[in-house]
């Protein structure tokens, strides 16, 4: 209808009068940025909160010509890229956010990693850790060493302890894990401290006691599942070829007792699974997970010794990794509820001011101060990797002996705090000055096993490269791709 | 810009315009795919020579690369002088054992109400109310 109501159209001004196209001063907060693509950069400020801008955009920014009415000067006003005179709380805001990214590093140490055993049933030939065969006890962890590691893990101030399950098989040495729980659990009656554990199991010797033990306990179980049966089976040979089969029943049985929340799955890229991004979402969503963590195969162990690790290269990996995660995304519109972890956790670091505890990307690394490894011997390393390192013969990373080293030895040697200064990434050649370094980490291990340099030569670093496409990747999908962008955020 | 099939790529900086630690660092940045020279003229221009290695497919957009991220570089220069001091008090601020929000009306009891915000209200037929 025609009806005009004149008291409303005298009411508000025309939006063209709210329009500003005077200069205004405004000072540039401390920011870095990194080409996206050919026409913008992606800018991230000390929180890590990003804009993308035109190129020009943000030429003209930082030479302090651009106007109140670019569409990008609101934006990067309330981001905290620049201060203008009618804003005043921005160095505020950003010291509270950089403070909360920054807030687990005072805990210290929370992620502790005991090798009960290194004897493990299957034969992987990826296998990074050197797993011995089954019979061979001397590769079992021994009870005197688990209650030094015990009392180790108990001086460090983390109001939050996770206590990992590693091998081999550790199932195969049950019997250390039930004391080793049973006397955490007993000493933290006085210590108060919120424990979690979790054992990382092939599931080919789950036992009712087993998970009877683990229901008690609440103790949350890691597998591996490389994908569908065949290239499961093919990844992972173990004697009678069942891994799959057993790895599917144990993840069923330990689902339906412990809770469906309590079970995990892992997977490593091969060769083989270059090409099967698809089937192995699939296989996942099969077996009633939620999400998937895709990684690359790690350059140690018998993946090295094999030669597995050299057989695709990180540019074949991300058009995996894409592939993948498109699959995913689209299952999302479809309405299935799945997410990929290592996108979840690269999101959370973009999109909101809270760290995420993940040690294997972090600055200053992870090593000793994010997770410590106790090997089976009594001896202590930095890292899961740095464990992997020395059992091919290369001890760059141990930090000590459960059994002649202190606490105070361990974790203040000069050894593992050169090692974290040199490598932190507001330090280093390109990463200091990197769009993405709020999000990126820094892995000091990687860098000596692939270059034999703990900083490494970032343009020759794979572990670079890779994060820099997915990052990339991210954000285009964020800013190009709105159901995409909808479906990530609702990942956090 | 000289360049001779299948030897080095040469491009010259106005050290005027660009700053020797910008090129530099632009030049670091392609030490995957070339060798680089770095050197001064006798004119004082910069001179970055590319030596494209084997796997290089495309030598001929390295010199546009290169210039691209030496404009890059010295715009990050020009960013990290300017916000150099505020970075440095945001860092000092964010670990500062002072809270920057209101500790103590954060953590106090409302009965206690130490910071002395209880309203009063007053109805014209029962007196003043504490609330």
């Amino acid at each position: 209808m025609g009806l005009s109501l004149p008291v409303l159209n005298h009411r508000f001004a025309s939006s063209e009068e709210f329009e500003c196209e005077d200069p205004e001063e405004y000072s540039l907060l401390p920011f870095r940025f990194i080409s996206l693509d050919e026409r913008r950069y992606v800018a991230t400020n000390l929180a890590g909160e990003y804009i993308v801008l035109p190129k020009l955009e943000l030429r003209a920014f930082v030479q302090h010509e651009m106007l109140p009415s670019s569409p990008f000067f609101d934006e990067l006003k309330s981001k905290h890229f620049l201060l203008s005179r009618d804003s005043t709380v921005a160095i505020d805001l950003l010291s509270v956010k950089y403070r909360t990214k920054q807030s687990l590093l005072a805990n210290f140490t929370g992620l502790f990693m005991f090798v009960v055993s290194l004897r493990c049933d299957h034969s992987c030939p990826y296998c990074q850790v050197s797993r011995q065969s089954e019979d061979r006890h001397a590769y079992d962890m021994t009870r005197e060493h688990a209650d030094r590691a015990i009392d180790f893990m108990f001086q460090s101030p983390s109001p939050v302890l996770k206590v990992e399950f590693q091998g081999g098989e550790p199932l195969l040495n049950f019997d250390l894990i039930r004391h080793v729980v049973v006397a955490v659990e007993s000493r933290n009656v006085s210590e108060s401290r919120d424990v979690q554990f979790v054992i990382a199991t092939n599931l080919a010797y789950l036992s009712d006691e087993t998970l009877q033990f683990c229901a008690d306990h609440s103790i949350l179980i890691s597998t591996s599942l490389d994908g569908p049966r065949d290239l499961h089976n093919r990844n992972r040979p173990r004697p009678g070829a069942d891994s799959y089969e057993r790895a599917v029943l144990g993840i069923q049985r330990a689902k339906s007792f412990l809770g469906h929340d309590h079970v995990s799955a892992l997977m490593t890229t091969t060769e083989a699974s270059l090409s099967r991004a698809r089937d192995i979402v699939d296989e996942y969503v099969l077996q009633g997970f939620g999400s998937i963590f895709l990684r690359p195969m790690s350059p140690f162990g018998f993946a090295v010794k094999t030669g597995m690790v050299r057989r695709y290269d990180v540019t074949e990996w991300l058009t995996f990794y894409r592939e993948a995660l498109a699959y995913v995304i689209d299952l999302n519109r479809r309405g299935v509820a799945f997410r990929e972890e290592y996108a979840s956790l690269l999101l959370r670091k973009m999109l909101t001011p809270y760290p995420t505890g993940y040690v294997d990307l972090q600055s200053p690394a992870g090593i000793g101060i994010g997770g410590i490894v106790f090997n089976y011997d009594g001896d202590i390393y930095a890292s899961d990797e740095a464990r992997m390192l020395a059992e091919t013969g290369d001890r760059t990373f141990r930090l000590g002996s459960l059994v002649t080293d202190s606490f105070q030895t361990v974790m203040f040697s000069d050894h593992l705090l050169e090692t974290l200064s040199q490598t932190m990434t507001e330090g280093m050649p390109m990463c200091s000055d990197c769009g993405f370094q709020p999000y990126c980490g820094s892995d000091p291990v990687h860098h000596h096993a692939t270059q034999g340099d703990v900083v490494g030569f970032k343009p020759a670093s794979d572990f670079c490269q890779r994060n820099m496409a997915i990052l990339r990747h991210l954000v285009q999908l964020l800013e190009d791709d709105p159901s995409a962008a909808a479906i990530l955020r609702s990942w956090i | 810009m000289q360049s001779t099939p299948q030897q080095f790529v040469d491009v010259t900086f106005d050290s005027a315009a660009y700053s020797i630690t910008a090129i530099q660092k632009a030049a670091y940045r392609f030490g995957n795919l070339c060798y680089i020279r770095i050197e001064t003229t006798i004119d004082g221009r910069v001179s970055v020579q590319l030596t494209p290695k084997a796997t290089v497919t495309s030598p001929e957009s390295l010199a546009g690369d290169l210039r691209n991220e030496v404009l890059d570089q010295h715009l990050r220069e020009v960013v990290a002088e300017e916000t150099g001091r505020v970075r440095d008090l945001i860092l000092a601020q964010a670990f500062s054992a002072v809270s920057l929000i209101d500790a103590i009306g954060e953590s106090g009891d409302a009965v206690d109400d130490p910071l002395g915000i209880r309203a009063q209200q007053t109805f014209a037929d029962r007196g003043p109310i504490s609330t």
